[in-house]
């Protein structure tokens, strides 16, 4: 059954923040949302309870939207409403996060779509019960890689002592080589320790994932990104995988490499398209 | 290991520099997946329920967040 205007409420829409186990959302019912104007309530079905909010469509319909992801200070206050919301629910209970923006026309729409996602939604929720997702990036520096490398590596040092004993046109050959040598060798070593490292964190994970390298676009760094993970790691192995973050540091770092740890995030990484569907 | 907490969270004494690697870290999170999965949508609230965001939106948002973070003035919280 389609939706008459009628239930459009005033050009709102609702703003789907996650889904809890029903039963587990009280604690953020009526906790301030996305609209400072709308606070945040519960759509329940069976098993499952949506975490939403009203939002007006004048912001969050299809042009609001276009203007307003564009606008950075709109985006970040969204952006953290959103994560706030999710993170007071994390405290206390299993969260399936949705993606930003997701928007349904009315309570109901949310409602026909936990009982469409029913089973899915709640084999997700058992899936990352006790667990929290952490983001791990490694970046490289390769001045300091290439160092190690000379200092370690015989044919790096000998190509370098070639270059460095020979002479015009002939030097310039010898350091291209040294140059070429030390290039793949360094872009070997850096995917060979992100592998290594990734396999490290993994085994104290459930589940892990590698994201696409395109940090550098976005922050400027003293080194080139070599592994972007994200990790759902049990509450109660927090403390390992930590641990194991420094010992790899402690490992790499004469090699040029540092990471960085954020988290604890929803399982952002690890939900799937369930609610990105129509309903 | 430089750790970014996630936003009130955060109790470290570096509480700015750790708010903006947060926030790209948040919108990555956040955006990232549907720009994968969707493409370039142009969802209209009154045809589907799901209002869902172009590529081009995201794209753009990325960018404005990288120029925003070379300037270095966001305040924490």
């Amino acid at each position: 059954v389609d939706a008459g205007p009628e239930e459009f409420a005033g050009d709102r829409g609702v703003y789907l923040y996650g889904v809890v186990p029903a039963g587990e959302g009280s604690l953020v019912d009526g906790v301030s949302g996305i609209d400072p104007a709308f606070p945040v309530f519960l759509v329940e079905h069976e098993a499952l309870a949506a975490l939403v909010s009203h939002v007006p469509l004048d912001d969050f319909g299809e042009a609001g939207l276009r203007e307003n992801l564009n606008r950075l200070e709109w985006l970040e206050a969204s952006a953290r409403a959103h994560e706030q919301v999710l993170e007071q629910a994390l405290s206390f209970s299993a969260v399936l996060p949705a993606r930003l923006p997701t928007v349904y026309r009315t309570d109901e729409h949310v409602r026909r779509m936990l009982e469409r996602e029913h089973d899915a939604l709640a084999a997700a929720l058992a899936r990352v019960r006790g667990t929290a997702e952490w983001g791990v990036k490694a970046f490289v520096e390769r001045d300091q890689l290439v160092r190690w490398i000379e200092e370690t590596d015989e044919r790096a040092a000998a190509l370098r002592a070639d270059a460095e004993a020979k002479h015009g046109g002939a030097a310039y050959f010898a350091r291209k080589a040294h140059d070429s040598f030390v290039r793949d060798k360094s872009g070997e070593i850096a995917a060979e320790y992100a592998q290594a490292a990734h396999e490290t964190l993994r085994a104290l994970a459930e589940e892990a994932q590698l994201n696409p390298l395109q940090q550098s676009r976005l922050v400027q760094r003293a080194g080139a990104l070599v592994l972007n993970g994200a990790y759902l790691v049990r509450r109660n192995r927090e403390a390992s995988f930590r641990s194991a973050l420094v010992d790899l540091e402690t490992e790499y770092r004469g090699r040029g490499f540092r990471f960085e740890l954020s988290g604890p995030w929803p399982p952002y990484n690890f939900v799937g398209p369930s609610f990105e569907r129509g309903a | 290991v430089s750790e970014s907490a996630v936003p009130g969270r955060a109790e470290n004494a570096n509480l700015r520099a750790r708010q903006q690697v947060t926030l790209v870290e948040l919108v990555d999170r956040i955006l990232d997946k549907g720009v994968v999965l969707s493409g370039d949508v142009t969802l209209a609230v009154a045809d589907v329920d799901l209002v869902q965001v172009g590529l081009r939106a995201l794209l753009t948002s990325v960018a404005a967040i990288e120029g925003d973070s070379a300037g270095g003035e966001r305040s924490p919280g």
